[in-house]
């Protein structure tokens, strides 16, 4: 075969994804995607479980397609379902990717957030010190998190202490 | 063996020795292995312990990818010194962090990493702990521990075994030297004491032991032994002698015995040859033999018994023949057989009996007893032969037989085979069913003339003699009588058997009563010939009917014709006028009534003769112009350009159907218009397409069938031109509208109307006789609803069929295609006529001026209804026709006798003599071979018609008698002007003599006044010569006769105007010279046109009539004194 004939063959296949062209390193964003992922293995919500674990996403952001792609994995015996949502169906979540918003939207998301209990992960330098719960970094270019335990505390969410250990912890910045 | 010679004393030691280390050794072993185990447990114990601790601790590093963290938690492992390795693996195997106690050692997991997994080998174990979070596995952990621990402690345990084995042996050494004494020293007592008796033979020698033990023992028993040698010593001593002296007496016994010996063998040796020789014969027969004892027990076989049995002699030897039963004979039958066997000393039969194999099998067996010299039976012999295949075969042949004869048996014929000499050698059971005979030897070897009477028999004999000789099969039917008088009637077959070399061996033959089939086949026929005598008598009432109403139809029609003629008060005037449309619409319905009954007996036919459309079509114009206009409804005849005039099918047929179109049409009609439209759909091409004529036809109205059904016309194959009409003569050269000329033409006729509409539901019944869509129809518009059924079975009889697209409320369409045959030939002048007919004098004045050629004629009517007689007469004599009549055929005749007559009507029903007979007479007559007969006939089928023209008439006028059709049809057949050879004076017809005297007829024409002429200038030429004029008339029409008008025509229409132009510029000037004024004026129209470089076939048309009525005019002309004018007569001038 050659290679234009590979190419009109990975083409027809993988007409709905680009499972052909990825590559096998991990993305940074499928790495946060991952992260997020197992977030929800170490955190118990204030309100009694659901056979879903919600998880919603404000904002467009690179990292939205790999989030896209956890929807349907399950957790325990918990299904997790990814869904883009307007701001004010915030109580829905069990879990918000905020991204990188605009400040000043930043706190009325967070507010909400804390009322309804939701574990909110943040993807931009200094949203922890703001009052995200988690938010990602990057160390030695590799994916980190910080942790705000105040703000989860705050609206109720428990943070395992194994991931107390992993991540570094801040506090919000008055 | 060295343990053997070694004495017991070392034995002893050696024993106890082993036992006490062996005991020791295993008692340290498995101690020593069961701590072992305990440790290893609790070793693999304590790593699943920390593997687990570490997998839950490790699991967040891991997930998260945080190296350090899990590199920390691992290195917690540096408190437990035998942990050599310890590390954390991610789901796909690769170490993710990892501990080493001395730094060294990589391992990776493949396998293993979802489940728990111990390892361990001599050196080392591990365990593979599975990292687990929430349900989901994440990686694994695996620990490895060493065994120097435990190991150390086995090592020590051995040595300690050791040491303490060693001083057991020591102590159980020492011991045992001591003991054993007791036991070693009285043995070697004994001993000595035996090996003394054995040398010495003494055995009164006894041993001193005394004790209660086991050698104790052994010791009294030793010396009981001796005491009993001692004993039997002296026994054997004696005993010997006495055997001595019996050997003695038994060798003189054994000599004498042995000389009998000798001599019985020799007569034994004789006798084995002959026994040898039965021996081979039984060996060889085929038949099997058994010999049993007087026990029945088996005693010897031969090979053939076991050839057909299977069992060899050793296997049967001793038991009963019983063994061979199938079970398939009761115990009676062997009770019998012992009985006879018992009785008469042998027993034959056959048996079925079973081989070894299981196979059934029939023996014939014969059993003889064997009886000694006291007549007790000492043995059976059965002798026996295995029939199987033969008792098979025979079966079969049995079964086919069988098969052959069932056949026979069962067939309905009675079948038999007779041999060259006629005797019967086989027949069925149906021969003695039918023949009553009852024995089969009353038929076997008998031959007819034993059976049946003689003649019958002689007559078979016959049929057989005669198939035996031509060799061929022979079919008969014959009826015979039987003595009660019935009649039978026989169909008999009979074939000769022939062998292959062609012999003949004799006949076979089959028989059957048919006299039912033959009495069906009877009844079969009375009913067709009834049903056709039905058929006839229903077509004679059909004729009679309409020969019936017609006669008086025919006076009442003409009778107010010609009382319309007759000056009238308007009063008056308005009611004959009803009488005649009444009893025109009487006629109609009467027309429809018999059409219908003609088309339900399929007497309808169809003819195909030449007619020309224009004159259909002028027709129907004028029948509804009238009926249109009445209403103020726009009525047209719409007809394209292309379609060709002259046509061969029925005209009739297709101008009723039409008629019935346009009739409805227009009484259902009430505003806006009704159109006949006629186009050319295909030409020539049978097989064509429908072409965008459809689609325009189509756009009006949704297209429906009647029945549902998608709309084609099925389309008749060609026909050949021919029927009753023969080609039109006069006319023939006029104009066409195309070459078409023997071709084919697809029409599509189509009659359009903004009427009342037909509702979609209502469209099934409109074909259907005596139903109008609404009952209240018939009330509101008239009418017997037969219009369509009638027209819708003539299209089907002319290979077509309605289409019919209708909106209730908006108007219908009525539309079909016909394929009819072209000819050019067909064309006659068309034949104007003036609407204002009902006018007094109107129809005086046409038939006037249309019979002009006729005037003068002498026509003979034959007519039985004296009415119609006159009305005949008066239709005639207003064309200037002399009329004779005739009451009946006789009376015809009589006439034609005394005068001369141009032609004759002669009605075909009379009393007396009717038409068709008294025209046989006629033309019996040479001199009336070419007098023109011109049937009036009330019968309109086409049969009544062909028997006319059979009979010898030329043609045929159907009543009610149309006074223009009766003149078309004269004008055709009559050439007055040639035929009046005769003189007519002499004698008078007797009943009517003309009252009425034609213009011009044997008078001096008023040459000045003749019509179309202009002829004053010309008389003064010829200084008023009128014999001079008529002589150049006629040298004009000579001249001009013989140039026929059709060179003109196909001229033109070959394109060649200039030749056409040239001829009729020739006629215009001689017209114009001889003052035939309104030919020059027809003639200079057709040469300006074709000097224009036109051709219009309308006014060649127009150009034609006047030509011919021109030369009509001049034909007419007469001298005075002159009577026979012509110099061109033709043939069959009356003498």
């Amino acid at each position: 075969m050659n290679p234009l004939k590979v190419f009109m063959l990975c083409a027809v296949l993988t007409m709905p994804s680009y499972a052909c062209a990825q590559t096998a390193a991990p993305e940074e964003s499928e790495v946060k995607a991952a992260f997020v992922y197992n977030f929800a293995k170490f955190v118990e919500w204030p309100l009694p479980s659901s056979p879903e674990i919600m998880l919603c996403m404000l904002g467009d952001g690179p990292v939205d397609e790999a989030l896209g792609n956890l929807g349907g994995k399950s957790i325990g015996d918990r299904k997790l379902k990814v869904k883009r949502i307007a701001f004010r169906n915030v109580r829905d979540c069990d879990l918000l990717f905020v991204g990188a918003p605009e400040k000043q939207r930043l706190e009325q998301i967070l507010d909400a957030a804390r009322e309804a209990g939701v574990l909110t992960i943040g993807d931009a330098p200094g949203l922890a010190q703001q009052g995200v719960m988690l938010n990602f970094y990057l160390l030695d270019n590799k994916v980190r998190f910080e942790i705000n335990l105040e703000a989860a505390n705050h609206a109720g969410v428990k943070i395992s202490s194994k991931l107390i250990q992993l991540g570094k912890m801040v506090s919000t910045s008055k | 063996m060295m343990l053997k010679n070694t004495s017991i004393k070392r034995k002893l030691i050696l024993i106890n020795l082993i036992t006490v280390g062996v005991a020791l050794v295993l008692i340290a072993t498995a101690a020593i292995v069961g701590q072992v185990q305990a440790l290893r447990h609790s070793l693999l114990h304590d790593l699943h312990l920390q593997s687990k601790i570490i997998a839950s601790n490790g699991a967040a590093s891991l997930v998260f990818n945080d190296h350090k963290a899990a590199t920390e938690i691992l290195s917690a492992l540096n408190t437990s010194p035998n942990i050599v390795y310890a590390a954390i693996y991610t789901p796909n195997g690769a170490e993710f962090a990892a501990y080493r106690r001395n730094g060294t050692g990589v391992r990776t997991l493949q396998d293993g990493m979802r489940k728990e997994e111990n390892f361990a080998s001599r050196e080392r174990v591990g365990v593979t702990q599975p990292i687990n979070l929430s349900g989901e596995n994440v990686g694994a952990i695996f620990i490895e521990s060493d065994l120097e621990q435990i190991n150390s402690l086995v090592r020590h345990q051995a040595l300690l075994v050791i040491t303490v084995l060693l001083a057991v042996f020591g102590v159980v050494f020492l011991l045992l030297h001591k003991l054993q004494k007791g036991i070693v020293d009285p043995l070697l007592g004994l001993a000595q004491l035996m090996h003394r008796v054995s040398q010495d033979r003494s055995y009164s020698v006894r041993a001193k032991f005394s004790g209660r033990d086991e050698i104790g023992l052994l010791a009294g028993c030793f010396n009981d032994m001796l005491a009993q040698i001692e004993k039997h010593d002296g026994e054997l001593e004696r005993h010997r002698l006495e055997l001595e002296q019996l050997v003695g007496q038994r060798t003189v016994q054994l000599e004498q015995e042995l000389r009998e010996r000798i001599r019985v063998e020799q007569e034994l040796k004789h006798s084995n040859k002959e026994l040898q020789l039965a021996a081979t014969v039984l060996n060889t027969v085929d038949e099997a033999v058994l010999v049993t004892d007087q026990d029945n027990l088996i005693i010897m076989t031969n090979p053939a018994f076991s050839g057909i049995t299977g069992y060899s002699p050793d296997e049967v030897l001793g038991k009963n023949p019983h063994m061979l039963s199938s079970g398939m004979q009761s115990p009676d039958f062997y009770g019998e057989m012992w009985k006879t066997l018992s009785a008469a000393g042998s027993w034959q039969g056959e048996i079925w009996n079973r081989r070894k194999n299981g196979e059934l099998y029939v023996e014939c067996l014969s059993i003889k007893q064997v009886c000694d010299n006291k007549g007790n039976a000492t043995h059976y012999v059965a002798v026996f032969s295995d029939v199987t295949d033969r008792k098979q075969a025979e079966k079969k042949l049995r079964a086919s037989n069988a098969n052959l004869n069932a056949m026979l048996d069962n067939s309905p014929y009675l079948m038999w085979l007779k041999d060259t000499d006629g005797r019967f050698i086989k027949v069925n059971r149906p021969f003695f069913n039918t023949t009553g005979l009852k024995r089969i030897q009353d038929v076997l070897g008998r031959t007819d003339l034993d059976l049946w009477p003689e003649e019958m028999a002689e007559k078979y004999r016959a049929d057989d003699a005669e198939v035996m000789s031509t060799r061929q099969q022979k079919l008969t039917e014959e009826m015979s009588v039987m003595e009660n008088g019935e009649v039978h009637w026989v169909e008999t077959f009979k074939a000769p058997i022939l062998d292959e070399n062609g012999q003949v061996l004799g006949t076979t033959g089959f028989a059957r009563d048919i006299t039912e089939h033959r009495q069906h086949i009877d009844g079969l026929r009375k009913a067709q010939e009834l049903a056709e005598e039905i058929a006839a008598a229903k077509s004679n009432f059909l004729s009679n009917m309409s020969h019936e109403i017609r006669t008086p139809m025919n006076a009442i029609i003409g009778l107010s014709q010609l009382a319309l003629n007759q000056p009238t008060p308007p009063g008056v005037r308005s009611y004959l006028e009803k009488i005649f449309n009444s009893s025109h619409s009487l006629l109609g319905i009467l027309n429809d009534i018999l059409d219908l009954s003609k088309i339900e007996a399929r007497h309808m036919t169809i003819e195909h003769g030449n007619f020309d459309l224009d004159i259909v079509l002028g027709n129907l114009d004028d029948l509804f112009a009238v009926s249109a206009g009445d209403k103020h409804l726009d009525f047209r005849i719409e007809v394209s350009p292309d379609v060709p005039r002259g046509l061969v099918g029925d005209a009739l047929r297709l101008k009723q159907v039409l008629s019935n179109l346009l009739g409805n049409a227009i009484k259902f009609t009430e505003r806006g218009k009704v159109t006949l439209k006629i186009s050319v759909q295909e030409t020539g091409n049978r097989h064509g397409k429908a072409t965008h004529n459809d689609a325009s036809r189509h756009d009006r109205f949704p297209l429906l069938n009647p029945d549902g059904t998608t709309s084609h016309s099925t389309k008749p194959a060609s026909v050949p031109v021919a029927g009753c009409l023969p080609p039109a003569g006069e006319g023939a050269n006029e104009s066409l509208r195309g070459p078409r000329s023997g071709g084919q033409a697809t029409l599509l006729f189509s009659v359009e109307d903004t009427g009342i509409g037909i509702a979609k539901e209502d469209m099934p019944k409109l074909f259907q006789p005596f139903s109008q869509v609404d009952g209240s129809i018939s009330r509101r518009f008239g009418g017997t609803g037969l219009g369509l059924a009638i027209s819708h079975n003539l299209l089907q009889l002319m290979g077509s069929k309605f289409t019919v697209g209708s909106v209730s409320g908006k108007g219908s369409t009525f539309s079909f295609e016909l394929v009819l045959g072209t000819n050019p030939d067909a064309i006659r002048s068309k034949i104007t006529r003036g609407k204002d007919k009902w006018k007094a004098g109107s129809l005086s004045s046409e038939l006037r001026g249309r019979g002009q050629p006729l005037a003068g004629a002498r026509i003979l009517v034959a007519e039985d209804d004296a009415t119609n007689r006159q009305v005949v007469r008066e239709f005639l004599e207003l064309s200037g026709i002399t009329v004779a009549l005739a009451g009946n055929g006789k009376e015809a005749l009589e006439l034609l006798d005394k005068g001369r007559f141009d032609a004759v009507l002669m009605d075909v029903h009379m009393p007396v003599m009717n038409g068709v007979e008294a025209v046989r007479h006629i033309r019996a007559q040479p001199r009336f071979a070419h007098l023109t007969i011109i049937a009036l006939t009330a019968g309109i089928s086409g049969e009544e018609r062909d028997t006319c023209l059979a009979s010898g008439m030329n043609d045929f006028i159907a009543k009610p008698i149309q006074p223009e059709e009766l003149i078309a049809k004269l004008l055709r057949w009559v050439k007055h002007g040639e035929e009046t050879a005769m003189a007519s004076g002499t004698g008078s017809p007797g009943t009517a003599l003309p009252e009425h005297v034609p213009l011009q007829t044997e008078s001096n024409p008023d040459l000045g006044n003749l019509p179309g002429f202009e002829l004053g200038n010309i008389l003064k030429m010829l200084k008023g010569n009128q014999q001079q004029l008529v002589e150049l008339l006629r040298f004009f029409m000579d001249d001009w006769a013989n140039v026929p008008i059709a060179v003109i025509e196909t001229k033109a229409m070959a394109g060649d105007l200039r030749a056409a132009w040239e001829l009729v510029h020739k006629l215009t000037g001689a017209a114009v010279n001889l003052g035939a004024m309104s030919l020059h004026a027809a003639a200079r129209q057709l040469e300006s046109e074709l000097k224009a470089g036109r051709y219009d076939p309308a006014i060649f048309a127009a150009f034609h009539d006047e030509f011919n009525r021109t030369m009509s005019v001049i034909a007419g002309l007469r001298l005075p004194g002159e009577q026979v004018p012509d110099s061109r007569g033709s043939a069959g001038a009356p003498k």
